[in-house]
């Protein structure tokens, strides 16, 4: 399992994003993908998805992405989107049910094999409970765990997560982060869009910190989260503290 | 079922067709769907052959032949009820639904459709064509002779000044020139002051514009006058009724005489001929 | 699972659509039963009957049957592609396109049983093609929404045009009877020539069913799914537009039916778009029949225009919607 990315270019809207960009990474990973606003973060995951077009190389346990065809590209890469929601009052078991249909063969009811994935991503992403209501009528934390356990339902072996934990509070944070750990330590890779340093640093197992479309740095959380990495990627100050549990990351002050 | 075979099924139909038209044999269950062929069926065909009216033809707001459409089945122009009066002849419109006539090609029924009228030649030829497709060209012969007599008693000359006329209608717009009524106006001595060769039977023409035009001959065809319209009421507007009042000489033109281009027409011409024999009396038009 | 309860539902819609397409054969003007007539006719006539069957209640029932099931599959699969529950078969703009195309072969004179359809034919696909000149490889919603507005209005105001400079006034009757929607009288020619374009558009729209499931997310995570995006758009505006232009140009415009008939598929169905299309398409079809045996039974005077006796169903009954859908929000 490695998810290389060779000399990655893409543009936003005519702007150049994402420049030259190379990364190789291997095996059941949480990493965490992190760097200032408009670094790139979401413009690479959706290259990773192959959801907007690149120039480069980018390859998933030794295929090219974009050379898949896109039903197996959706069974082997799940992507769940920044301030991702459904246009439809679904019940929750029948959103997160939308995982499977990578899955489905042509003209065939979904399989045994489909309900039982649909089970463990509510059971992982604690949202069994609800399983009958509408997802509209829930909570913002109660409905981003269940466009979550969606995203687990595919059961795929790369799983990209664009801001999973923007808008909850720091009780949905951690049960997010938890179950995000809890899927990649059973044997994936889950590469998430980051700001909150401390929970990056506490949950996932690496960093990868991009700045102005190129890699910044790359490793253990205490190896990328360095003062001076802070101070010329986010230009700030920092206190860092700690260690594993209680690793801590609190911006101080701003440098010029 | 085989297209093949459709087509096949419809050429045999329109073969046999053409077979019972050149046999000569007279139609004897006929159905109209449309009142202009009513009006001619009615007037023309033996008693008892006309099986079917289309409702319209019973109604003497719209009908000069309402009382011999009354002791008629009325039909509403579909297929389904013109076929269950298993007709040998079925008269129609140009513009009547293709799709009904399409199926009344395909049971192998003949069709006669007639265009409008815009001459008094185009009512001779639709007289004649009817009558023919009757068998009862002497009667459509009679009729005509009538219609040329009328038309011949109605007929004044224009003169070196004739009076300026328009006929304003309840449906909205003033008669154009080259429609029937446009002929009419010019038979009986009048000049048409539309002149505009407009694509439409009727040219719309604002109040203001007709009394620029300065007529002094305001006909007005009459449509149901007693039920409200936006038509009728632009023939309330207080303009041209303090125009006419003043400056004009009017009549009534009841539409069911003129609606279908048909010999009822020449009441119309009597109607108009005995108006302009007003202008050549000695006491002009005033307000009163 | 509720896969057994959605099985018993659509097969309780096919029975009614079945129901109703043999009581569009058997029910005539007033109410008349064809059997009475058949009774009642001898030996000789009895071809008559048949014809009667076979070449004006058949087809008549079998568009009702293609049409009405159009309007609902499409009216689910558009709602579902531009996740807008007010969107409609006649968005895109193929149904105004073809009306037009229609109403030209009136306006010229050239008004046959079988030219007319073609007109209206050939208007779908031109509104088609510049809907797809309009907004181009891989439109967004919104483009989609915005071009099609534009092509229908443009189509419409050039059908008033040809209304407002028609020759003769039985000219002008004609094309507004026609555009009012009707299928009095159409006959098997015209069911085999709309058969092939409904059924090419019904599977387009119908295979792209979990597409449309996926669409609940968003493009991106439909993409993500599995799903190209340009693609599924292209399956569903052509079927649509094939199908729908097909159906309009042989029976005019009928209102409504694809706009209400997912609304009313939803409170058994729940909101997927891929799980409704069956339903909706058997429930337009059981709509539309319904309301072509409704406009059957007045014994006098012209029978009213179907298109607007669905309209005249429709738009109380959507009201209704909106106040109960406010209702609920409160």
């Amino acid at each position: 399992m490695r998810l290389l990315l060779e000399g990655l270019h893409a543009s936003l809207g005519g702007a150049r994003v994402l420049r030259g960009l190379s990364l190789d990474m291997a095996g059941p990973s949480f990493v965490g993908l992190i760097g200032p606003n408009g670094a790139g973060k979401t413009t690479l995951v959706r290259a990773v998805a192959n959801l907007i077009p690149f120039e480069g190389r980018i390859e998933f346990g030794g295929v090219s992405v974009a050379a898949l065809p896109p039903a197996e590209r959706g069974r082997r890469i799940a992507y769940l989107a920044q301030n991702a929601d459904s246009h439809w009052p679904l019940s929750v078991e029948r959103l997160v049910a939308l995982g499977r249909l990578p899955h489905l063969q042509p003209f065939r009811a979904p399989a045994a094999a489909d309900a039982a994935a649909i089970a463990r991503a509510m059971k992982s992403a604690d949202v069994a409970r609800f399983a009958a209501r509408d997802v509209l009528a829930l909570s913002s934390g109660e409905r981003a765990r269940v466009l979550l356990a969606r995203a687990l339902a595919v059961e795929a072996p790369l799983l990209l997560v664009d801001e999973p934990v923007a808008s909850l509070d720091p009780y949905h944070q951690i049960g997010v982060m938890e179950v995000l750990r809890a899927y990649a330590r059973e044997g994936r890779m889950v590469v998430a869009v980051l700001h909150d340093l401390s929970l990056a640093a506490r949950y996932c197992d690496r960093l990868v910190l991009i700045d102005n479309g190129r890699l910044h740095a790359e490793g253990t959380p205490a190896e990328v989260l360095t003062r001076e990495n802070l101070r010329a990627v986010y230009r700030v100050g920092a206190d860092i503290g700690g260690e594993g549990a209680t690793f801590h990351v609190t911006p101080t002050s701003r440098t010029e | 079922m085989n297209p093949a075979l459709k087509i096949g099924s419809l050429v045999l139909a329109l073969c046999l067709c053409a077979v019972s038209a050149q046999a000569g044999a007279r139609p004897v269950r006929v159905v109209s769907m449309n009142l202009c062929t009513d009006i001619l069926a009615l007037e023309l065909a033996a008693p008892g052959t006309v099986k079917s009216v289309f409702r319209v033809a019973a109604d003497p707001h719209d009908s000069p032949v309402a009382d011999l459409a009354r002791a008629i089945p009325l039909n509403d122009a579909s297929a389904e009820e013109i076929l269950s009066y298993k007709p040998d002849l079925v008269l129609a419109h140009r513009y009547s639904s293709p799709f009904t006539l399409d199926i009344l090609r395909r049971a192998h029924v003949p069709v006669l459709q007639i265009a409008d009228a815009a001459t008094f030649d185009d009512i001779r030829a639709n007289v004649r064509r009817i009558a023919a497709a009757l068998g009862r060209e002497k009667e459509g012969e009679a009729w005509l002779a009538a219609f040329n007599g009328t038309l011949a008693k109605a007929y004044r000359p224009g003169g070196t000044h004739p009076p300026r006329a328009v006929i304003y209608q309840d449906l909205g717009g003033a008669a154009a020139a080259h429609t029937i009524l446009g002929a009419l106006l010019e038979h009986t001595g009048f000049e048409n002051v539309v002149k505009a060769e407009a694509s439409g039977e009727f040219v719309n023409l604002t109040i203001e514009q007709l009394i620029d035009l300065r007529p002094q001959f305001v006909a007005i065809g009459v449509y149901r006058e007693n039920e409200p319209s936006l038509a009728h009421a632009l023939l309330d507007h207080p303009a041209l009724h303090t125009y006419i009042a003043r400056y004009a000489r009017t009549a009534d033109l009841p539409a069911r005489l003129w609606t279908c281009g048909t010999p009822f027409v020449a009441e119309v011409a009597e109607r108009l001929a005995a108006a302009r024999d007003a202008f050549d009396a000695p006491a002009p038009p005033r307000t009163n | 699972m509720r896969a057994p309860r959605d099985l018993l539902i659509n097969l309780g819609l096919a029975a009614l659509v079945a129901l109703l397409f043999l009581a569009s054969v058997y029910v005539g003007r007033g109410g008349e039963l064809l059997t009475g007539k058949l009774a009642a006719l001898d030996a000789t006539d009895r071809q008559l009957a048949r014809l009667i069957l076979e070449e004006v209640r058949l087809p008549r029932a079998l568009l009702g049957l293609l049409v009405g099931g159009t309007l609902g599959l499409t009216g689910a699969a558009l709602q579902g592609l531009l996740r807008n529950p007010l969107a409609e078969p006649g968005l895109i703009g193929a149904s105004s396109g073809a009306a037009l195309g229609a109403v030209l072969v009136f306006y010229f004179g050239l008004a046959t049983a079988t030219l007319v359809p073609l007109g209206g034919v050939a208007g779908a696909f031109a509104a088609l093609g510049i809907l797809y000149l309009l907004a181009g490889r891989n439109p967004s919603i919104a483009t989609i929404i915005l071009a099609g507005v534009a092509i229908s209005a443009f189509a419409s105001a050039l059908t008033s045009l040809a209304l407002s400079l028609a020759a003769s006034p039985y000219a002008v009757y004609e094309i507004i009877f026609w555009l009012l929607g009707a299928f009095t009288d159409r006959s098997m020619q015209q069911v085999w020539l709309v058969l092939p374009f409904i059924l090419v558009g019904g599977v387009l729209v119908a295979t792209s069913a979990r597409g449309l499931d996926a669409l609940t997310l968003g493009e991106d995570t439909a993409a993500s799914l599995g799903f190209n995006q340009t693609s599924l758009k292209l399956r569903v505006i052509l079927g649509t537009g094939l199908a729908v232009g097909a159906s309009v140009s042989v029976t005019g415009v009928i209102g409504f039916v694809g706009l209400v008939v997912p609304h009313l598929m939803r409170p058994f169905f729940g909101h997927e778009p891929g799980r409704l299309l069956l339903p909706s398409a058997l429930a337009g079809a059981a709509l539309v029949l319904a309301a072509d045996l409704l406009v059957r039974l007045p014994v006098d005077g012209p029978e009213p225009k179907l298109g607007v006796v669905t309209s005249l169903i429709g738009a109380p009954f959507f009201l209704w919607l909106i106040l109960r859908t406010r209702r609920e929000a409160d």
